[in-house]
């Protein structure tokens, strides 16, 4: 994907920004249109603000250049075990992640979610001593592949982690389309790509009026979300999500399991969490990890959400769902 | 373990950055072999006596020059310094960690990064044109008084100004801010934890200090110091400004006299070939020495519990 | 305590009149010191017993310890004021010393020359010193390299380097073995100066640097590589913008550091009367060279422009100091601006979350600052827990969340 970008294919410039004939200026639409314009997009930047954004449907897309390919992608793990040193801490775990729906991880501390999910997009392998086995494909395409670079893999699976992380030298817009400069993707029009990804996250009308101020100045809820529409600019086929809002009151957390339920058929989300209910709300499927004391950890259930929190097979997803141990 | 594929612009990162890292070590390697190239001349023609003859003359023939006169001097004034400074230094890092409160801790922080960027030349014309005179009558006193202690003899009619404990004095004020800032960092990383235990159980707060805090950063406190050896070993202008660079081996720190590598190496800028080459001898010493007094200050702070992450 | 002061005074007086003849007013406040901490112990002993009374003497010896930081600064600083303003005249910034007697009016002829080889020597130190530093911490921060515990040593060894041995490396590399050829480049001149400078600058820059790479959250490197970035990319325009102030502040104190360095060019640039504008070829002058000579100097009016000139130096190297620590502070002075102003925009709009708009604080120097509830009226050993362990001394450069 990359290479494409830094030879810039002349083909594709010429293709770029007039993608299909479809409307991508956004930003200019609204004055014109008022709200008489049925366009869902007029109505998102609308001034008056009656519609809630955050139950519009998506706005359309602006195409991207060497970025991922479109649409969501189906994730699936075969035998994926994890070593940190000589210590194991993954043993065999087989999950299918379907494409466009949301998969949640759940479990105890330490029993190995969390690597599971760096394991995903390659950030496993940045710890020293990380090792593994296995093979993860997406769509079909193994990651860990030889000739496959971990900076394509992450461009097309995306993640957001515990702690909001904007970057701060950066302003909020820039920290939004920071994934296209950093990855070499190309945008031709990044103002329509600016609000479309901060819709999607559920942000725009909070920040649209200050996209030039730093982001390290907004709150722990507007920073994650923030993230998450820096996530969602390059537009990835996969968004992982780390605790996304473990660090987050209530009300931050509802407008992320809004926009997580928003992502849903765009995007395949894999989510670790730790609450349980949350799992529950967002989750369309749902994996229980365990690991017994020095053993390794091992998905000890998968299955649609709704019948692994009412009636699970294992005695132990039973006793974690209820809350009895964990 | 798995191998990701750096891309070309990784791999000239990688490049870059590691052809830098080398180059600090190619230069500290040639700073050895060009002063040991160059020096050829001066041990030629000494030999070993280079390291155990007091005096420094060009003007016989054969030259007569050896480093023992220069090296106990630079000893002795590096001792002085750091003796005086370590008291000091212990105190403003304690001081600014552990009692200190609000505004008072973070003026002191930048003060003791001003006094180290106060440069050294201007400590040593500080020294020479005014505290010199202030320290003389001290030392005549004690040089009265004190006699019976070696170091505070003094030959009957010599000047008091010009001695090794003036320069000593002055060189200490620039280490001093090298040790504060080794021991403050060191002690602001004392567990909360063992301090609040030492207070629960009713200490003081010396007897906290003492329990906790120094035995925390006793490795730190030694490492500083050693690496205020190092520096004070290597400060030129200011001694060569100070010191009448005349190599002698004394113990006399009271009275006018003394040298230092560094400073006999300032003053003698621009000399003859022969001289240089004897220069370039001495600078391997000194070179040498501060090498080693450094490398071991990394190692003590570094293996000292509390040092871990210290920045030196 | 004021009793203890003033018995510790009227011994110690009693003590030099009587018994010597006086040793002068260093030696009389040494003694009036120590007799005071010798006269304060034993009377809160007597009061209070001697652990308390030992808790007081060490708070007042280490109080001590960092008045005395302050006390020769303030008197450097005042002396060399005093003696330099005399002859600071606007000629010193516009003439050389062309022409100038040794025993001229010390107004006469001025440090233009001097001035100007500082700068441009400095200047060249900068080009040179800069990418190297940071290249070097870059690569001792944000590579895995096994290579770099080698080079963090040799650069940790090298900070000690004594400048004159800098100089004398470059005088026996560069300028000695081509004394006689006439190479312009090879001989006396600013550039061998400034490559002396930079023996001395880049390790102090590149730990400076380094400590505050170390301070950029690890999040933000993980962040931009799971957007899909190279490494490389990632350094450029994740880590390093956020790291910028600190950056600058460690290069301007480098700046700092070397504008005073005296001993690296006594064997490289070597001096000149002359102003010299071009770095490459002869000799030139420097601020702390002319310094550095002159108030060697026998005669009276040439010790007077020593001084001027060390005024010059002094003023410079504060101006740059105080520049370092305002870029250190102005960040966050912005941002705490800021944060007061950013809730406005969101009154009157549509629901927003109930946390205030405000991000977690950067750690401030402020919020160091602020001691949480210390009673200072008690005995005074009771300490808030975890207050001094805040006390970073980059925390101020440290860049905010």
């Amino acid at each position: 994907m990359t290479d494409r970008a830094e030879t810039g294919n002349p083909t594709e410039d010429a293709g770029d920004g007039v993608d299909g004939g479809r409307p991508i200026a956004l930003a200019a639409a609204p004055d014109e249109d008022g709200l008489a314009d049925v366009d869902p997009v007029t109505q998102v930047v609308d001034p008056t603000g009656v519609i809630d954004v955050d139950e519009l449907p998506r706005p359309p897309d602006v195409r991207l250049m060497g970025g991922p390919p479109p649409g969501a992608a189906a994730v699936e793990t075969q035998d994926v075990c994890a070593w940190f040193g000589e210590h194991l801490v993954l043993e065999g775990v087989d999950l299918t992640m379907p494409a466009g729906e949301v998969t949640a991880l759940i479990g105890p501390s330490g029993c190995g979610k969390s690597t599971f999910l760096r394991i995903l997009n390659r950030m496993h392998e940045l710890v020293a001593s990380a090792s593994l086995a296995g093979q993860v494909l997406l769509d079909g395409e193994d990651i860990y592949r030889p000739g496959i670079r971990a900076q394509q893999v992450r461009l097309r699976v995306g993640m957001v982690f515990q702690k909001p992380n904007p970057f701060p030298a950066m302003s909020v817009r820039d920290n939004v389309l920071s994934g296209l400069k950093l990855a070499r993707v190309r945008c031709s029009n990044k103002d329509a790509l600016v609000e479309q990804s901060l819709i999607r996250a559920g942000l725009w009308r909070e920040v649209r009026d200050r996209l030039g101020s730093p982001g390290g100045a907004l709150s722990g809820g507007q920073q994650q979300r923030l993230c998450i529409a820096r996530a969602l600019a390059v537009q990835p086929n996969v968004l992982l999500m780390d605790e996304p809002c473990s660090a987050l009151d209530p009300t931050s957390t509802r407008r992320i399991e809004d926009t997580i339920a928003e992502l849903r058929g765009q995007v395949t989300v894999v989510i670790v969490t730790h609450n349980m209910q949350q799992a529950y709300r967002v989750s369309e499927h749902c994996a229980f990890f365990l690991a017994a004391e020095n053993e390794p950890g091992q998905i000890v259930e998968r299955g649609a959400t709704q019948k692994l929190f009412s009636e699970p097979d294992d005695s132990r997803t039973l006793a974690y769902v209820e809350g009895r141990f964990g | 373990m798995v191998v990701d594929e750096p891309t070309r612009v990784d791999r000239i990162f990688g490049v870059v950055t590691a052809g830098s890292g080398l180059l600090v070590l190619v230069l500290l390697t040639l700073v050895g072999v060009f002063l040991l190239l160059r020096s050829r001349d001066a041990f030629d023609e000494s030999g070993f006596s280079f390291f155990t003859r007091v005096e420094w003359r060009t003007d016989v023939v054969p030259p007569e020059i050896g480093v023992l006169g220069l090296l106990a001097g630079t000893v002795v004034v590096a001792l002085i310094a750091v003796a005086l400074a370590v008291p000091l230094g212990t105190c403003a890092g304690l001081f600014i960690t552990d009692y200190a409160s609000g505004r008072w801790r973070s003026f002191l922080t930048g003060l003791v990064d001003l006094l180290a960027a106060v440069p050294s030349l201007l400590y040593g014309l500080w020294g020479l044109r005014l505290l010199s005179d202030q320290i003389a009558p001290l030392s005549e006193w004690l040089a009265r008084n004190g006699s019976w202690f070696p170091p505070f003899r003094a030959e009957e009619g010599d000047s008091f100004t010009g001695s090794m404990l003036i320069a000593g004095m002055v060189v200490s004020l620039m280490v001093l801010p090298i040790i504060a800032s080794v021991t403050r960092e060191v002690f602001s990383q004392t567990p909360p934890g063992e301090k609040e235990a030492a207070l629960a159980l009713g200490s003081t707060r010396w007897g906290m200090i003492r329990m906790v805090v120094l035995p925390y950063g006793r490795g730190g406190i030694i490492g500083g110091s050693m690496l205020g050896l190092g520096r004070a070993l290597g400060e030129t202008i200011a001694v060569s400004l100070l010191l009448p660079q005349v190599p002698e081996v004394t113990s006399r720190i009271l009275e006018n006299g003394g040298a230092t590598i560094a400073g006999f190496i300032a003053l003698r800028a621009g000399s003859d070939e022969f001289t240089t080459s004897g220069l370039m001898a001495a600078g391997l010493v000194l070179f040498g020495i501060t090498l080693a007094t450094n490398m071991l200050a990394s190692v003590i702070i570094s293996r000292s519990r509390s040092g871990v992450g210290v920045e030196l | 305590m004021l009793g203890c002061a003033l018995s510790a005074l009227a011994l110690t007086w009693l003590v030099f009149t009587r018994l010597t003849e006086g040793s002068g007013w260093f030696g009389f406040m040494v003694v009036a010191y120590f007799s005071f901490l010798l006269l304060y112990g034993l009377v809160t002993a007597d009061r209070l017993g001697t652990l308390v009374a030992a808790d007081r003497v060490v708070t007042v010896a280490v109080t001590t310890g960092a008045v005395v930081l302050l006390t020769p600064l303030v008197w450097l600083v005042g002396y060399v004021v005093v003696k330099g303003v005399a002859a600071l005249r606007p000629g010193f910034f516009l003439e050389d010393q062309g022409g100038v007697q040794a025993t001229a009016a010390a107004t006469e002829g001025g440090g233009l020359h001097a001035i100007v080889g500082s700068l441009e020597q400095v200047a060249l130190t900068l080009i040179m010193t800069v990418p190297l530093a940071v290249a070097t911490a870059v690569f001792l921060n944000e590579t895995r390299s096994w290579f770099r515990r080698p080079v963090r040593i040799f650069v940790d060894a090298m900070s000690g380097l004594p400048s004159i041995v800098a100089g004398l490396f470059i005088y026996a590399v560069f300028i000695l073995p081509y004394a006689q050829q006439d190479i312009g480049i090879l001989d006396f001149n600013g550039f061998m100066a400034a490559l002396a400078l930079t023996m001395i600058m880049l390790p102090t820059v590149t730990r400076t640097v380094e400590v505050v790479l170390r301070l950029v959250p690890g999040g933000l490197r993980e962040a931009s590589l799971a957007l899909g970035s190279s490494r490389a990319r990632s350094v450029w325009s994740v880590v390093l913008p956020t790291a910028r102030t600190g950056v600058t502040t460690a290069v301007v104190l480098g700046i700092a550091r070397a504008v005073g360095e005296t001993a690296p060019l006594l064997f490289t640039a070597f001096g000149y009367d002359l102003l010299n504008t071009n770095p490459f070829r002869t000799q030139q002058e420097s601020l702390p060279l002319f310094v550095y000579r002159n108030i060697q100097a026998a005669s009276e009016p040439a010790r007077a422009r020593g001084f001027t000139g060390a005024l010059v130096l002094l003023t410079l190297v504060l101006t740059l100091f105080g520049a370092a620590r305002f870029i250190g502070r102005d960040r966050t002075g912005r941002q705490a601006r800021r944060r007061r102003r950013l809730p406005l925009p969101e009154t009157g709009a549509a629901p927003s979350p109930p946390s205030p708009a405000v991000a977690p604080p950067p750690r401030l120097p402020t919020a160091v600052a602020v001691r949480p509830g210390a009673d200072r009226s008690s005995a005074g050993d009771r300490e808030p827990p975890g207050a001094a362990t805040t006390a970073d001394p980059t925390s101020e450069e440290a860049p905010g969340p």
